[in-house]
């Protein structure tokens, strides 16, 4: 393998991180302070992609389309923790039955407004040519990806790090109770922790669809399947694992892909299953306190 | 005196088990002291206080005006401070966790004044609560709750798990506590229990079966072998 080729790969890794990175942290967050199994992520995720699409088709602007994306995966997520949620709290099973629900619902809405048909979803004109690496080339669209994964990232990293709501997340993530009985308002902290995994699976559909260049109506189960994979591998709740199971994942699926295109398909669950038997509660789980 | 608290017959259940099933108790000044036997219903008396679980039946007044039906953290509000034994978060540090909940002005403050009666605290501000001895969380926790300067704090068995030097450190804090705010300790440790309090209640399957002031109890040999199992 050549040094060029080498570098093209590991960002084709780097991108196809970024984008499961995107997909999955919200999900691990949401798990992580809520107990709650979203199966309804990947059906998010798909909403932000079709609004995306359509503000994009009709604006020609992108930035704008990515941001009502997010906005509307947001809302769907508000109004699903306060009206179906929030009566359930503190019955987790039953809650992940009505993310279910939900799911089921948005993918019927989904091709309700939209069809059931692939519909495209084409790149931005400054985003749609390619940039030479030393021989090689990658797709400025791939950039692009690595970018916005970086900054969610580092948003997210400092968000959690340092202001006072990201200390409050990571409290309530350990002992809910106990923080409530400290004047702290946990179910107004959920709804916004709700939102905000709901905002960046709706950006991270936004982007994916011009990756794939396409939309349609099976993108969520899909996608919903690899967050899984990422967050169970990283450890459930735990923003650190969510970074490490999508760098793994991605950096395997791009370099693996190269060697033996072949072997991508089962790679994931085999690294899933492998890690599982290690560290049955993933690679860095969170410790957990009730009160 | 005014009642700072009054329980008065509350019911409670815990899925299909009723846990409580008549627990009247009333706070006053100073520490009151919670007794009885293991799962006689004391953690989830000071619990339904705090509104974690609901009550079927009875009545909770705190200053007057009944906390029945509020959450959580509007009961907190008005100024009541739960302390569960060892209650920090141990992914956070000990300085965020005694200033999470009250901003970090409020926190700088105080430190002064808290620092001043657990002088301990200082050397331990940026360590994870989670790597602290278990006497060190309970000074944390209850450190927080000087912070919060409650109008009353409901300490769950501060001495749990915890060695009799540290005991008595303990003992001191709550001693120190108990000039700023009244207490409803609930406590296994009934020596611990009798130099802090003055008053007491016991509970037992559920019900409040006697009540009376510590220095009654002290000298009741019966009594404390019928319902605490001592002596």
């Amino acid at each position: 393998m050549s040094l060029s080729m080498f570098l093209v790969i590991f960002l084709e890794g780097l991108s196809a991180s970024a984008l499961l990175f995107l997909a999955a942290v919200g999900l691990s967050i949401i798990f992580g302070l809520m107990d709650i199994l979203n199966f309804s992520h990947g059906a998010l995720f798909m909403s932000g992609a079709y609004v995306a699409m359509t503000i994009f088709h009709a604006t020609g602007n992108f930035p704008l389309a990515v941001l009502a994306g997010g906005c509307a995966a947001a809302l769907l997520g508000l109004v699903m923790e306060r009206l179906a949620l929030r009566p359930l709290r503190g019955r987790p099973l039953y809650q992940a039955m009505v993310t279910i629900g939900v799911m089921l619902f948005l993918d019927q809405l989904v091709i309700e407004i939209w069809g059931p048909s692939l519909i495209s979803f084409s790149r931005w004109g400054p985003l749609a040519g390619m940039t030479a690496i030393m021989s090689g080339a990658i797709s400025n669209y791939r950039l692009f990806l690595i970018l916005v994964g970086l900054v969610v990232f580092l948003l997210m990293a400092g968000f959690l790090a340092s202001s006072r709501w990201g200390a409050m997340v990571r409290a309530g993530v350990e002992n809910a109770g106990l923080l409530e009985g400290l004047g702290v308002n946990t179910g107004l902290l959920f709804t916004f922790t709700f939102g905000l995994g709901a905002f960046l699976a709706g950006v991270g559909g936004a982007v994916y669809g011009p990756f794939i260049r396409l939309v349609d109506p099976n993108l969520g189960l899909s996608i919903l399947i690899d967050s899984f994979i990422v967050v169970v591998i990283g450890g459930f709740g735990s923003f650190g694992g969510t970074v490490l199971g999508s760098l793994l994942i991605g950096m395997l699926q791009a370099f693996i892909g190269y060697l033996s295109p072949g072997l991508t398909v089962m790679l994931n669950v085999v690294l899933m299953a492998v890690v599982l038997l290690i560290k049955p509660d993933g690679l860095m789980s969170v410790r957990r306190w009730r009160a | 005196m005014s009642k700072i608290l009054m329980v008065e017959d509350i019911a409670v259940d815990i899925g299909k088990l009723n846990i409580l099933k008549g627990v009247s108790l009333a706070v006053e000044n100073g520490v009151t002291a919670l007794l009885g036997r293991n799962s006689a219903g004391k953690t989830v008396t000071l619990n339904t206080v705090m509104g974690y679980w609901p009550v079927r039946r009875g009545r909770i007044e705190f200053l007057g005006a009944s906390l029945v039906g509020l959450p959580t953290h509007r009961i907190a509000r008005q100024g009541i401070v739960y302390v569960p034994p060892r209650g920090v978060f141990h992914d956070l540090s000990v300085e965020l966790n005694l200033s999470l909940a009250i901003g970090s002005r409020a926190y700088r403050a105080r430190r002064e004044y808290v620092f001043s009666i657990l002088t301990e605290l200082k050397d331990i501000l940026k360590m994870p609560a989670g790597c602290l001895s278990g006497g060190q969380q309970q000074i944390v926790a209850m450190a927080r709750a000087l912070f919060h300067g409650p109008r009353l704090l409901l300490l769950d068995e501060p001495s749990r798990g915890l060695a009799p030097v540290i005991i008595q450190r303990i003992g001191a804090v709550i001693r120190e506590m108990a000039r700023q705010m009244p207490i409803l300790l609930v406590e296994q440790n009934f020596t611990l229990a009798s130099e802090l309090a003055r008053d007491f209640y016991i509970l037992d399957d559920g019900r409040t079966v006697y009540a009376g002031t510590i220095a009654e109890l002290a000298a009741d040999d019966e009594l404390k072998r019928r319902y605490l199992a001592i002596g």
